[in-house]
């Protein structure tokens, strides 16, 4: 495993991985999409709305996964310096911010008709948006400080700061009253969801997950050849040769 | 899908768009970078580091 950590091995992997977990993620997410809107009933109390559960819980498990990934890459920075730790988890904030996008957008969309409300202050609106926040935030973090290695250490202790988040993101639907039902899958004593429901969301969940790994390898192979690119650059102004392209558009 | 079917093909519309979006700059990104990239002499000594 250690082997694939050097970043010309990981590239040689990446390569290789990537079109395999594509077609799994497209092939299992046509399946899913299938069961969600062909085989799963609609819900006893909110009707076909629930359609919407099949995108909007994938997006909320990942926008959460996603953040415990960087925090595992975070560490990786930190205490191993490793520079492909902090390819990942600067490859991951902007496919985090789009799930977390995306699962407060179809939140909204879902509570308007049962709530009767578009967006309400409560705790696990409230700190998924937080989320949603910091991941902006250290996006922003990363292209404000020029020096690859200083940015990304920077960014790495604001990610584990930040991982305080997820406990609370998690269990805020029991900490305090929300409008939000409480966990009805990951909890004690078993999911509530009827399994004509559960399958075709543990299957889009899956899709979704397999989509978000594909992309992760993706991005982290973009970001190791960006720094590469950025490396050869100053090289080339070091030894007074004319760069092909201008450091400033690999930063 | 009855009288929220404007909600449903939103909340999907919405996915498909992102998603689509964050796939497209990826690979328009990884074509950018590779191009960039071809245009220096091949160097050995650079594949160790990220």
């Amino acid at each position: 495993m250690l082997k694939y950590a050097n970043p010309a091995n990981f590239l040689w992997l990446a390569d290789r991985l990537i079109p395999w977990l594509g077609a799994a993620a497209a092939l299992v997410l046509a399946v899913g999409l299938y069961l969600a809107f062909f085989v799963a009933p609609a819900d006893y109390q909110q009707g076909e709305t629930v359609r919407i559960m099949f995108i909007h819980v994938p997006a909320a498990w990942l926008s959460m996964f996603c953040y415990g990934l960087m925090g595992l890459s975070a560490l990786g920075t930190l205490v191993w310096r490793h520079p492909l730790a902090d390819a990942a988890q600067q490859a991951a904030a902007p496919l985090g911010a789009a799930f977390t996008f995306i699962c407060l957008v179809t939140g909204s969309l879902w509570g308007k008709p049962m709530w009767g409300t578009w967006w309400v202050w409560d705790a696990r609106l409230t700190s998924v948006l937080v989320l949603f926040i910091i991941y902006l935030g250290l996006i922003a973090l990363w292209r404000t400080i020029e020096e690859p290695a200083l940015a990304g250490r920077a960014a790495a202790i604001l990610t584990l700061v930040g991982c305080v988040n997820l406990p609370i993101i998690k269990f805020s639907v029991d900490w305090w009253n929300t409008l939000h039902q409480p966990a009805s899958v990951f909890r004690l004593g078993g999911p509530t969801i009827h399994p004509s429901m559960l399958w075709p969301l543990l299957l889009m969940a899956l899709g979704a997950t397999l989509l978000f790994l594909t992309l992760h390898l993706m991005a982290t192979r973009n970001e190791v050849l960006r720094r590469r690119l950025r490396r050869l650059t100053i090289v080339a102004a070091q030894r007074g040769e004319r760069a092909p392209l201008a450091a400033g558009k690999v930063a | 899908m009855g009288e929220h079917a404007g909600f449903i093909i939103a909340a999907y519309a919405v996915t498909v768009a992102v998603l689509l979006g964050v796939i497209g700059w990826t690979l328009f990104d990884h074509a950018r970078l590779k191009r960039a990239l071809q245009r220096f002499p091949a160097r050995g000594d650079m594949d160790g580091g990220a």
